[in-house]
């Protein structure tokens, strides 16, 4: 993790985000996974919530 | 020929002077845009404040917002601007080695008697850039203002937005949002969008100020134990807290050095406030996907529409340190962390017996230190400055910014709200704020028809 580039900003003429060259594909699958694990927590008390009114 | 060169040379001086007054009235505009656009803020500040306030609190929740922001403005033009000039080496006034700062340089350029603090043709940054650190200085107020609604006397209260906004946070920008503050050329700390210096600093002023206020009667019981105090109006709170977040959009433009003009550090690129080079175009990929994930988060944990905007708050706060450098979908996990930690942060410090009726000091003062963390913590080894051969941003100069910024906010904030609790100006009297301060003190009602039968005979 860091900075993609050795040195100063004098070289730096395109992409230079964190993670750059090889950290995107590990990002997006945290990224992705928190939305899956929001998701299930939120249908997981969606269910339960709805399971308590028919009792 | 002879003639048909100079004519040519007469033209490329015409076009270069044309290009250069455009690009004058556009770093104009620019900075002038963030201002409207950061009054959302305070707009929405004013919203969420008086709908996070039980009714016959309201509209003095209102008149304390709008009071700080009159205030504020000044103080920023009289103190507040100098300030930021004056410090960044230190308290001693020095010149830093940029040769930006220090007693001189700062008396020079932001002396409220000097001849750029006012209309001036020559000038056409100084009165843009003060306005935008003006609404930058206001917010730091409101983000104090919220916390301490329902049971604050206005006179205290004002003298701790004013010290705050006009000093406090100033010193926090002037350390470490500043190419000669001593925390970025001695640490390598990294702030771009105000997360440690602005939200950090005024959230832990306000829990300074919260121990010395005390909690609402009724928060908590004889036992610990705390109680809800809900505002009068959730829905206003809501888009209050959207306003604010539109307004974001304004407060980080304004953290963005346009290219070619004289005090600009890059004749082609947009930089940092740093000199770093950055693009618009990164802080509109990190805002929209930290923002995201703050929603997420709390939704995640909470389910609760308070917290969910809050946590859109929240995850542009944890984002806010790094949105220059963030790769967009971890500025969505920092924000979704941030977010979904939150409530949890909150409920501790009910634990803790601490009253904060919005939750400011997590969703600024906590989040805006995870937002310091998170770049040292992920973004080590960036060069912190343009030159070669720069010090660069790493964990512990992050670690030592987000504890300078958290004292520098808290300690000033709990030793002046002490002073004015033994001077018997910081809190209401009780039985004042059981009546409710909107009766006791201010000439309007917020709900004229609430208050009287509105039925007509026939019903």
């Amino acid at each position: 993790m860091g900075a993609p580039f050795d040195g100063n900003w004098v070289d730096v003429k395109a992409a230079y985000f964190v993670s750059l060259g090889g950290g995107e594909i590990a990002w997006t699958i945290i990224a992705v996974g928190f939305c899956i694990l929001a998701l299930t927590v939120g249908s997981w008390h969606e269910k339960h919530a709805y399971e308590k009114v028919k009792k | 020929m002879e003639e048909q060169l100079a004519q040519l040379v007469a033209k490329v001086a015409e076009l270069e002077a044309a290009r250069a007054i455009g690009n004058t009235i556009f770093s104009e505009t620019f900075y002038f845009v963030t201002i409207p656009l950061m009054v959302l803020i305070h707009a929405g500040f004013l919203a969420y404040e008086m709908g996070a306030s039980r009714s016959k609190n309201s509209l003095a929740s209102g008149i304390k917002n709008i009071l700080a922001f009159a205030f504020i403005v000044p103080a920023f033009y009289f103190v507040g601007w100098w300030t930021y000039w004056a410090f960044p080496n230190g308290i001693d006034l020095s010149e830093g080695p940029q040769k930006i700062s220090g007693l001189a340089y700062a008396t020079g350029a932001a002396s409220p008697f000097g001849a750029t603090m006012g209309p001036n043709l020559s000038d056409h940054a100084t009165g843009v850039f003060y306005g935008a650190f003006a609404m930058f200085a206001a917010t730091t107020a409101s983000i104090l203002s919220g916390s301490v609604i329902e049971r604050i006397k206005l006179l205290g209260f004002v003298i701790l937005a004013v010290f705050l906004g006009g000093f406090v946070w100033v010193l926090g920008a002037a350390w470490g949002w500043h190419a000669d503050g001593w925390l970025v050329t001695k640490f390598g700390y990294h702030d771009f969008g105000a997360a440690g210096l602005v939200h950090s600093v005024a959230g832990f002023f306000a829990l300074g100020v919260l121990i010395n206020l005390g909690p609402r009667i009724g928060k908590f019981n004889k036992d610990g134990s705390a109680n809800n105090i809900a505002g009068h109006s959730m829905p206003m709170t809501l888009i209050g807290l959207m306003l604010i977040i539109a307004g974001f959009w304004g407060f980080l433009m304004a953290c963005i050095i346009v290219p070619g003009e004289v005090w600009s550090w890059s004749a082609t690129e947009a930089t940092t406030i740093y000199g770093t080079p950055m693009t618009i175009s990164s802080v509109a990929f990190n805002v929209l996907m930290g923002f995201a994930g703050g929603i997420v988060g709390s939704w995640m944990v909470t389910r609760d529409p308070f917290w969910m905007m809050s946590g859109a708050l929240g995850g542009i706060i944890s984002a806010a340190s790094g949105l220059d450098i963030w790769y967009p979908p971890m500025a969505f996990a920092i924000g979704f962390l941030g977010g979904s930690a939150m409530p949890y942060l909150a409920k501790f410090l009910e634990k803790c017996g601490i009253d904060d009726a919005v939750g400011a000091v997590t969703v600024h003062g906590f989040l805006g230190a995870w937002g310091v963390l998170a770049v040292g913590l992920f973004a080590t080894g960036y060069p912190a400055l343009p030159a070669e051969n720069s010090i660069e941003i790493s964990l512990i100069g992050q670690v030592i910014g987000m504890f300078v910024m958290a004292g520098l906010g808290f300690f000033p904030g709990y030793i002046l709200s002490l002073i004015l609790k033994v001077m018997g100006m910081l809190r209401v009297p009780e039985e004042v704020e059981v009546i409710g301060l909107d009766k006791v003190k201010v000439p309007s009602v917020a709900y004229p028809e609430a208050a009287i039968d509105t039925a007509t005979p026939a019903q």
